[in-house]
This record gives C-alpha cells, structure tokens and sequence, in this order.
C-alpha cells in the first residue's frame, strides 16, 4: 500500500507534532491564523475535522510542514522517514542521494481518489474548506497541490506546485510564473496550436509527489521519477476522468479542467511564497473545471506563508536541492544555490556559491559565470536581486550570509546593475508604478538585475578568510568543545557547520 | 429601508476614485467578490456613495488599501457564462509524436487538407446525383 496524507497525518501525531480537533473552526482567516501562530515557534500542525459552513466529511490539515530555519525539513522529513534531526546540509545531501536514483511510476486501474466522482454540474469547489488567508486577498487560495500537465509532443509528464485562486464554483486561476516548464509546455506547444490544455489539480496523496512537484526541475524530468526516488518506491498514478493525464491513485481530491488559449481572468492579490502580498490583480489562467474527484471525508492540506508557516519551510526545506539539479544538469561549477526568503532575511534574490578561487583561469571568467548562473530560467533567471558568496559560507545559515555580504562587498567595484530584464513580479512589495506599467506578460515586469559579488577578492595574508568557530579553531578543539557543550550545561544546540565545509553534492 | 444583508467587494486601479466617480450612478460591469463566500463572477452593477433602497454593503479595494467612506452597490444582473459541455480529451499514445514533432504536425495538416477536399468532392457528386434523380422521376411522371 502507497504511503499518503493519512499516513503522513498519522506520522506527525505519532512525533507529537499534530494538534487535532472537533471544534468548530472558520476556513475565512481563522484556520491560517492557527498556522501563522504556530510558524513562529516551528509548532505543530493542526487536524481540523469541523468546519464552519461546511457539510460534515472534509477536514483540514494545516500547518503540516511548520519548522525552524536551522531545521525547516523536520516534518517534511517525518513524511520521508528520514532522521528530522539531521541539520540542513545533511538533509540536503541525503535528499540530493535519494532524488538521483529516479524510479518511474507504474499506473493501477483504479484508486481511492476515485471513491468520489462529480462531473459537469454538480462540480462546486465552494464545497471544500479552501481557506482565506489575509487580509485583501482577492479570493481563497489552493498553496499547496500538484498541477500535472503533460507535453503533447513526448511522454514527459509534469508537475507543479503553483498558487490557485478559487475564483468561482468551477473555475479557478492558475499563476505559474515565466521560469516554469507549466507555461513553456502551454504557452509554446498548447497555446501555440490553438488547444485547450488539459490539467488536473492533486490534493494530498504521497507528500513526495507535492514536494517534487514545488521543485523547479529541468525540462523532461518528471517529478513523478523523483518522487518514487525520494519515496524509495515507485509513485501509484490512475488516469484521470476527462483525460489521460495520470494523476496520483490515492490523491485526497483530483480537479480535472482544461485551460483554454490566450483565455485570462483576473488574479490576486495574493500573499506569495516569499511572505508579502503581491497585488495589484493580474491576468492568469483560468481552469475550466469540469470534474472532481475525491476520497471520502478528504484532507484538504493548508499553506501559509509567513514566517516559519509550513510555504517558507517547504521552500527552504526544497529550494536548494532543485537549483543542484539545475547546477548538475549543465555541469555549473558551483557548489550550492538558494532562494532568499525575505521573511527570514527582508530580500528576495538568488544566493549561489561559485567553486572556483582565485585566481582566475582567465580574467573576466567569474564574470562569465555570473552571467550564465543570472540568465538560467531555473537558477538566476527570473529573480532581481543576486549574491555570490565563497564556498566556504555556509548558505543554509543567514548569519554566515550575512557576514559575507557585509565584509566582502565593496559598493564602488562588487554592485552591479544590469540593463532591464523580465523578472517575475515576485519583487513587487517595493516596485514602482512606472514598473508595474511595463508587464512584460502574466507574473512578468522589465526592470534592472542587481547583483553583489560577495566572494573574497584576495587571500588574507594569513590565511583565515573569516572569523568563524569552523574557521579560527583546528579541527580537534572545535570536535572538544562540542562533545563538552552538553556536560558543561548549556541547553542549546550547538551549531557545528563543519557538515556544510565538508559537504561534497 | 432594509438591513443590509450582503458585502460584496470591487478591485479598482491605482488612483482609482475617479474611476468611481464615473461609475456612480452609472450601469457597469465588473468582477465582484461575495465576501461571505469569496466567490468571485461578473455582474451588471451600479455603485452609490450613499445607501439607498437595494443596495449592499461595498469594499472599493485598490493597491494598498480600501478607498475610504462607505460604499453601496447594487448587483442588477449576475453575467452567467454559456453552458458548456464537459471537454474530454481524446487519449493520445504517450511518444506519438517524439522527436518527429514537425513531421507529425505536417502529416495532421494535410490529412485535415484531404478530409476537407473529400468532403466538398462528396458534396458535388451527391449533388450531381441528386439532379440526375431528380431528372428521372420528372421523366417518370411526364410518362404517367
């Protein structure tokens, strides 16, 4: 039997990490707030089985992925059965193992998302306890699903984790952003040809097909392949209804529809992935919804994306593991790359640690690497602001971030500013009106690319780059102090970052 | 006058009150949000800036806020889209087309091409039949 969301439901109840409960609770704020709150102390989840306005059967889980920055994979670990005590370059290296060996999908005949089928005009997502998030969001939102597609012209199937807006009883509005493969699949195949696109919209089911699905993989890799790799069997798929989209059997709701060419509603705003609101209303794509299937009694799984709410602990539990297959996939010499989530650092941009020091193989080839690192949809591409720090900065660790930036960078040599490009509209708490006037497509403004190039210019004389605990100390007494760092009493952890200086990916 | 049972919501543009200002009074069509539900649909509306007989509760929202005062409408006419059937999607064998995308695509073109020839060529010869059927039965009359 294939491991899903009640199994998953079940582990976090089994780790004390699920508070469950009968009492009446409203999909309109009340639910995300419990999730807000809990975010901000890496707290648990929340099992809701009673919903104001809603006839009894779907329950909501929120907050299923809720951690802290030092250990933002802790459930999403308990929903792969790895240690969720591993730190985060471990994590890191262990899911980089998994996700090589890809293993392919097998399809079954039926499965229990299809206890459930509504078709036509019985179809009603106002059915579901979709919740409302925050204030002057322009409708509820879905932030936690797989969208799966498939490419008309080869086998490749593919999944996304995108932010849906449930516009009406049966339509909804999709917001893949310009880097996606969603919308080079639609856009140059689909749309191109004057077709409706088929897509199916999964709830639930194995936690790893929802995971790999918020990855940006490159172009022809199924997240299906990855998912049966970090799940260590193969992922259990059922055609869909309306379609020969295969969707996950044991998925908890399935929303089969069609996006139609050059066909838009409008969308948003929204709080985004990144922790602020995006606004004002957008055009996107609407799906024609035109059959539900469900589980009996489904768990709707619920996203925040405030600080520490399980969207901004899913993109650090994920984010850097995706940009290494990016890295991997044309064989960039970096060591790691990441999404800056401002809720925890106040900036949206792209970290990236460049593996070669100086000197130089020739002048001006950092320079090339920066370049192509800034013009790769799934690395640079689509975000404003970048950084570049040595391979000895720990990037899973802001503090470690931070010193580099701060240190390393000279304003009048190491800031530079491009000329304009299409960024996503991700950046938009701060962009000005005159940005907003230039939308360059769905999600999409032209503005300038700003990066810092944090590394060290030179060698120190002494050879220390850095003041840090891993950095100022041998080995040996670094090794003493934290065996010692329990016995002499102290209750916090110790953070050793000596994993992320010997980490190899 | 009767309590207020409804809150609806409308997006404007950025510095938008003059956009209000016309459409005071006016008939306009808009996506409104029921804020019970969150629903959204396009309807014909009419806004006041004062409350009046009908009307509902009204939230003007643009970037960054909710325009000040209090706002009414009046939704005349929800716009319900065309009935429509449910799209199924033919199947097609995964790798149909791999690595022949140009190929196939031709092949579809001309086989659509041929379909068309083939139905205006059946047309004329039904036509022509028709005639010729025609022409017998008037002969086979006259012989009556």
């Amino acid at each position: 039997m294939a491991y899903d969301l009640r199994d998953f439901v079940e582990g976090l109840r089994t780790a004390g990490e699920l508070v469950e409960t009968d009492d009446e609770v409203d999909w309109n704020y009340e639910i995300p707030a419990y999730e807000v709150l809990s975010g901000r102390f890496g707290g648990p989840a929340f099992l809701f089985n009673n919903i104001k306005g809603i006839p009894k059967g779907p329950r909501v889980l929120a907050a299923p992925f809720v951690g802290s920055f030092y250990r933002p994979h802790k459930k999403a670990a308990l929903a792969l059965g790895i240690d969720p005590n591993l730190d985060r370059t471990q994590w890191n290296q262990e899911l980089g193992k998994r996700m090589a060996a890809m293993l392919r999908p097998v399809e079954v005949s039926t499965g229990p998302c299809k206890e459930v089928v509504k078709m036509g005009k019985e179809v009603n997502l106002l059915e579901f306890p979709f919740t409302y998030h925050a204030i002057g969001d322009g409708g509820r939102y879905i932030f936690i699903s797989a969208s799966i597609i498939k490419d008309p012209d080869s086998s490749w199937i593919n999944t996304g984790n995108y932010a849906i807006e449930v516009f009406s009883r049966n339509r909804l509005v999709i917001t893949p952003y310009q880097h996606t493969n969603f919308l080079a699949i639609y856009t140059n195949k689909y749309q191109a040809r004057g077709q409706s696109m088929p897509v199916a919209v999964c709830l639930g089911g194995d936690p790893a097909v929802t995971m790999s699905a918020g990855m940006i993989l490159p172009p022809g890799i199924s997240e299906y392949d990855i998912a049966g790799g970090i799940r260590g069997t193969p992922m259990e798929l059922v055609k869909a209804e309306t379609s020969d989209l295969l969707v996950p059997a044991n998925a908890e709701v399935v929303i089969e529809g069609e996006i139609r060419p050059y066909e838009r509603l409008p969308e948003g705003p929204k709080i985004e992935a990144f922790g602020f609101s995006v606004g004002p209303r957008q055009p996107f794509y609407p799906i024609r919804v035109h059959c539900i299937t469900h589980r009996k009694n489904p768990i709707i799984w619920d996203l925040h994306t405030s600080m520490g709410a399980s969207s901004v602990a899913l993109q650090e539990s994920l984010a850097n593991i995706a940009f290494l297959g990016q890295i991997k996939t044309f064989g960039l010499p970096f060591k790691m790359g990441d999404t800056l989530a401002p809720t925890r650092n106040g900036a949206v941009g792209i970290a990236a640690v460049p593996k070669k020091r100086y000197p130089e193989d020739y002048p001006g080839y950092t320079k090339n690497l920066y370049d192509i690192f800034l013009g790769l949809p799934g690395l640079g591409g689509t975000f404003g602001r970048h950084a570049f720090i040595d391979d000895d900065v720990n990037l899973l660790d802001l503090g470690e971030f931070f010193d580099a930036l701060f240190t390393q960078v000279n304003p009048a040599r190491d800031v530079t500013l491009t000329q304009r490009f299409p960024v996503t509209t991700l950046e938009c708490s701060w962009m000005e009106e005159w940005d907003r006037d230039k939308n360059a497509g769905p999600g999409t403004i032209l503005q300038p690319k700003q990066f810092f190039d944090a590394t060290t210019k030179e060698e120190p004389p002494l050879g220390v780059r850095r003041l840090n605990f891993e950095t100022v100390f041998p080995e040996k007494l670094q090794k003493w102090v934290v065996e010692n760092w329990k016995r002499l009493g102290f209750k916090e952890e110790p953070r050793w970052n000596n994993t992320w200086l010997k980490a190899k990916f | 006058m009767g309590e207020m049972a409804k809150k609806y919501r409308i997006f404007i543009p950025e510095k938008g009150i003059e956009r209000v200002k016309e459409m005071e009074g006016q008939v306009s069509s808009d996506v409104v949000i029921d804020e019970d539900t969150r629903e959204q649909f396009r309807a014909k509306i009419m806004i006041s800036a004062l409350p009046q007989e009908g009307y509902d509760e009204l939230v003007i929202q643009e970037r960054g806020g909710y325009l000040p005062g209090n706002w009414y409408i009046k939704v005349l006419e929800r716009e319900e889209e065309e009935e429509e059937g449910i799209t199924v999607f033919e199947s097609m064998k995964l790798g149909d087309r791999r690595g022949y995308m140009l190929r196939s695509m031709m092949a579809e073109e001309k086989e659509k091409e041929k379909k068309e020839v083939m139905t205006s060529e059946l047309e004329k010869r039904w036509k022509q039949k028709r005639e010729l059927v025609d022409k017998l039965l008037q002969k086979d009359r006259k012989k009556e």
